[in-house]
């Protein structure tokens, strides 16, 4: 629980950020007429993935914990990726979308990549994060 | 299909978040219909007669039966699976949350506003300096990361945003599309037991997000509904959520062993599923408290998780304890509640337990196909005086 606890003190910088955004709230809001929204405020900290108190042991060797959860993230993320291509699938239908031979020869410009990278990222990350609990785990063990 | 209300600050989901979360809905759906069903015949089947064997004996008790199924391969698998379905289901929803925090907090900021305005839309009262009971502090309950009552920000509902949906999706829909079945269990109760009682004040206590006192405030529309909790997050969401959905309750930080409403100021008193998530020592002051707030004839009603009589399906409701951070569920199962009211000073002839079945499908029964009927500690408090106040013609 770090962050939870160093998330009392700093970060002034950021709410203040934060409150300097009415500026195009109002704009907005002088054209849909309504009363200003309160600003956007930033969270001081990342929310945490971890919770207190410790995990069981399930399996003799830890490690099959591990995987055990990693397996299931996998079947997580692949059925995501299921029902997104559903998506697209139907929506290509309805639409008589673009062939195979475009689909392959799709060039993704340096911001698609970028922005695949980071889906991908996060996405290690999901599947990875049994392994980054247990280093949580061990650092709030260590400051308690 | 996704059927949860959508009200003021119940989450946004992108596409992705929307297939993690419904994924984890379903694989709990299958975990509770296909898997879990697997253990009492691990148990019947492979590891009962083994004991017998080895002993002579069948086990003495559900801790006995603990020992020996904690290296039961079948066991062993089902429960890593269960308890990570619990992980990624608040990790899945913590992805939405997080990336909305900002326009959440907002938003909520907004209907608070809106509700200071105008009573009839209810209120919200918090107190910095009330002190979070260690039972609330020691673990994150429901090993929901950061628990109910850390704040990450300004004005944050986080805590109560992943919350409400979360609770969606552990019990895989079966709460309703307001997550409020226990509310309503509660309250059709009371109508049906007490027809002729008109309640003008109602208290709900451990509300968190406020899912079981609305069909409190919606059953009974001329009350004065009041809920307390002691996590300010999960009050700002749920006043939030009620003005939303147009249904005023009175919502204030405070421990329910020792609030600040006046002695006999409540017609009826219910909490649900909130005694467990206590402790040995906080118990008979909720029940104390709940006492001194009733009005004479009023009425007390805690409903609890379920309490099964046999030894097997004991240790399997025993899961929630050891894996899921409710280190008092088995104490509190375990605690004579009639006992205690009566020690709290509750008349003996007044006080009862009543059953009520969740109504549950197979998809949604986490721990036993039978076995989930919810018992409701109900005490009237007596009226020397006169009884007759509170029983108006209907």
């Amino acid at each position: 629980m770090a962050s939870v606890k160093s998330a009392k003190k700093p970060a002034k910088p950021k709410a203040a950020a934060g409150k300097a955004k009415p500026a195009a709230g109002k704009t907005l809001a002088a054209k849909s007429k309504k009363p200003a929204s309160p600003a956007l405020v930033p969270l001081r900290t990342p929310l945490p993935r971890t919770a207190k108190g410790k995990r069981p042991q399930y399996f003799h060797d830890p490690a099959t914990d591990r995987l055990q959860s990693m397996v299931v993230a996998l079947m997580a993320e692949l059925s995501v990726t299921r029902d997104r291509l559903d998506t697209l699938e139907r929506l290509l239908e309805k639409a008589g979308g673009p062939t195979r031979k475009m689909v392959e020869s799709f060039d993704p410009t340096p911001a698609v990549e970028a922005e695949r990278s980071a889906s991908r990222n996060a996405y290690i990350g999901r599947v990875m994060r049994p392994i980054s609990r247990e280093l949580d785990a061990m650092k709030m063990a260590a400051k308690s | 299909m996704d059927a949860q209300t959508q009200h003021g600050v119940l989450i946004e989901r992108s596409l992705d978040e929307q297939a993690r979360q419904l994924f984890v809905k379903d694989f709990r759906s299958h975990l509770a219909s296909q898997v879990v069903g697997g253990v009492p015949v691990a148990y019947s089947q492979v590891e009962l007669p083994k004991f017998i064997a080895a002993k002579g004996r069948p086990p003495k008790d559900k801790d006995e039966i603990r020992q020996f199924m904690l290296t039961n391969p079948y066991y062993q698998f089902w429960s890593g699976l269960q308890r990570t379905s619990q992980e990624m289901m608040w990790d899945s929803v913590i992805d939405s949350v997080e990336r909305q925090a900002p326009a959440l907090n907002a938003k909520a900021k907004t209907l608070t506003a809106k509700a200071k305005k105008a009573a009839k839309l209810g209120s919200l009262r918090l107190n910095p300096s009330l002190e979070i009971p260690r039972y609330h502090t020691a673990v994150d309950i429901h090993i929901q990361p950061g628990g109910y009552h850390n704040e990450f920000g300004d004005d944050d509902i986080t805590a109560g945003a992943i919350y409400d949906r979360g609770v969606h999706i552990y019990l895989m829909g079966g709460m309703g599309p307001e997550n409020d079945s226990l509310g309503r269990i509660s309250s059709n109760w009371f109508r049906t037991e007490h027809p002729e009682l008109k309640p003008a004040r109602i208290l709900d206590m451990g509300c968190t997000t406020g899912n079981s006192t609305l069909p409190w405030a919606r059953m009974f529309p001329k009350a004065e509904v009041h809920a307390i909790d002691v996590a300010a997050p999960v009050l700002r969401y749920a006043h939030a959520r009620a003005v939303s959905l147009g249904v005023p309750v009175h919502y204030s930080q405070q421990n329910a062993e020792h609030t600040d409403f006046e002695d006999e100021s409540f017609d009826v008193i219910v909490s649900h599923i909130m005694l467990h998530e206590t402790s040995n020592k906080a118990l008979p002051n909720v029940l104390a408290e709940s006492r001194r707030l009733l009005k004479p004839g009023g009425i007390m009603i805690h409903l609890e998780i379920p309490r099964p009589d046999d030894m097997f399906e004991k240790f399997m409701f025993d899961w929630e304890a050891y894996n899921n951070n409710e280190p008092f569920s088995m104490g509190c199962r375990e605690s004579d509640l009639i006992g205690l009211a009566k020690s709290a000073g509750f008349d003996p002839d007044k006080v009862t337990f009543a059953q009520a079945d969740a109504g549950l499908g197979s998809g949604q029964r986490n721990y036993s196909a039978t076995g989930f009927l919810f018992p409701m500690l109900k005490a009237e408090k007596s009226a020397p005086v006169s009884t007759q106040r509170l029983r108006k013609a209907a």
